[in-house]
């Protein structure tokens, strides 16, 4: 069968649309992690949060982290706005409340474990995983060190052992899974919190208590939960009395996964290695004959 | 010396009579004046009451008493039995006698005056609670013991808050958290009592 040139550069770009759009369908259905129906959560009301930092120290405890330095009752350190690093896993800070200057408002910070993680796509060699409890969980035995997650991460939220120059590690809230979870025990901070500001359960049942309590305290509460949709959800939500935006909470990050900004782009990548090389050989192949063809013509003139 | 002694005995022995007599004194001057009608150990019976005398609405109510008891000829089918009194007047247990608001069915004197909580802790010592002074306080028992079935008006926490967390059941507040907010939210909202947490736990050492 004889093929011309025209053919022949037809049927490659057809197969190589085709190919572009059927896999990247594929890629957004297999790679959607919102799927896990039992993923647990907590839920952080932060009208009920009084500040006491135990949740700090239990998180040290589980973790086997230095204490704290200086007493919990100090207050000197909700001076300043912190974030969490690699001895603390969950910090609280302090804001002024507009409304009444007398109560502020107190925030925990930690990993808020999406559930579609930017950091498990940003990760080269697969060291951060979304396991189906709803934990973003780190293995140190594979981690090369590129600090990508801390890049990727929309709420700054990994960190790096920067003092330790043998075994750094990347250090984050790991949902307590290994200590806890896996046992069938609940997260250190939920534990010991007093006032039961952190809810751990189930995160569909999170989201249906968190709306009752809203829709039963409409003055009480701003009708947002923090988490719900943003980023695409994360595991870890809160509610506020305060609007969210004077307690630090980043409003400006959409409902979009983070990981969908590159996927269309980056599952382009291997189409474009394969049918690349493969197109340009084809070109060659045929032109080659084509010079070899009118050499031999001109050498028999001759 | 030890006639000093003896003197400073005496002294304090008369002092401790004459405080006595006039706590005597003081009781029955506070005493309720519809108590001692009812109590009265020559077992005479007001011939009639007058309820509702506070009311806007409705014009007071004369309730003949002695009527009642010559028709009923037991007065325990009004007057409820309780160790100390035969007889007590309505406003010992309820509130206000004549709405028949229900104050209590356990009686002040058998109240207990501290509970000890968080005996359990590694972080801070356990907290004594002074139970009989919040209620001398609230005077109302459903403030702290809520949600309540007619048969048991005071319920233990732990009857309905479990002392461990249960994350099936998230609705519901475990003793913890029961427990902190009802004391801090009432703390808070009255500005009255400590809302700091070394103010109530003493870290142990």
């Amino acid at each position: 069968m004889k093929i011309d040139r025209r053919d022949f550069l037809k049927s490659l770009s057809a197969i190589g649309v085709s190919g572009i759009i059927g896999s990247s369908e594929k890629v957004f259905a297999s790679e959607d992690l919102s799927g896990y129906p039992d993923r647990l959560g907590m839920l952080t009301d932060l009208i009920l949060c009084n500040g006491c930092r135990l949740c700090e120290k239990a998180c040290k405890e589980a973790h086997n982290l230095p204490p704290h330095k200086k007493p919990l009752e100090d207050e000197s350190v909700f001076e300043k706005i912190r974030r969490p690093d690699d001895k603390f896993l969950t910090v609280v800070n302090r804001y002024t409340n507009t409304d009444n200057e007398e109560e502020p408002v107190y925030r925990k910070v930690q990993c808020n474990h999406c559930d579609e993680p930017s950091c498990v796509s940003a990760c080269l060699v697969g060291a951060l995983k979304k396991t189906p409890e709803g934990a973003v969980i780190y293995n140190e035995d594979v981690c090369i060190g590129c600090r990508y997650c801390m890049i990727a991460c929309p709420f700054y939220i990994p960190a790096y052992e920067f003092d330790d120059p043998l075994s750094p590690a990347i250090k984050k809230c790991d949902f307590c899974y290994d200590v806890r979870i896996k046992k069938g025990g609940i997260p250190a901070c939920a534990e010991i919190c007093p006032v039961e500001a952190i809810t751990f359960g189930k995160r569909s049942q999170l989201i249906e208590f968190a709306t009752e309590r809203i829709r039963k305290n409409p003055e009480k509460y701003i009708d947002h939960i923090y988490g719900e949709h943003e980023v695409g959800g994360t595991s870890w939500m809160y509610i506020s009395g305060v609007p969210f935006e004077q307690l630090g909470f980043d409003m400006n990050l959409g409902i979009k996964p983070s990981p969908e900004l590159t996927r269309g782009f980056l599952s382009a990548v291997p189409l474009v290695m394969i049918i690349g090389p493969a197109l340009l050989a084809g070109i060659r192949a045929f032109t080659k004959n084509r010079e070899q063809n009118s050499e031999k013509s001109e050498q028999k003139e001759s | 010396m030890k006639i000093i002694q003896g003197i400073i005995i005496f002294i304090f022995a008369i002092f401790i009579l004459a405080v006595s007599l006039v706590g005597e004194d003081e009781k029955n001057n506070e005493a309720n004046p519809l108590a001692t009608k009812t109590n009265t150990q020559n077992g005479e019976k007001p011939e009639g009451l007058i309820f509702n005398k506070g009311s806007e609405l409705t014009e007071p109510v004369g309730y003949p008493h002695k009527i009642h008891f010559d028709i009923m000829e037991d007065c325990k089918l009004c007057h409820r039995i309780s160790p100390e009194i035969e007889t007590p007047s309505c406003d010992i247990c309820h509130e206000d006698p004549y709405f028949n608001v229900p104050k209590t069915t356990v009686q002040p004197q058998k109240m207990t005056e501290y509970f000890i909580f968080n005996k359990d802790s590694k972080i801070f010592d356990p907290v004594t609670f002074p139970h009989l002074i919040h209620f001398e306080i609230i005077g109302d028992c459903k403030t702290c013991h809520h949600h309540h079935d007619p048969e048991h008006v005071t319920p233990a926490c732990i009857t309905c808050h479990d002392a461990t967390l249960d994350y099936e059941n998230i609705e519901k507040p475990g003793l913890k958290g029961a427990f902190h907010r009802k004391c801090m939210g009432c703390h808070k909202e009255y500005d009255i009592g400590p809302v700091v947490c070394v103010d109530c736990h003493k870290k142990i050492e």
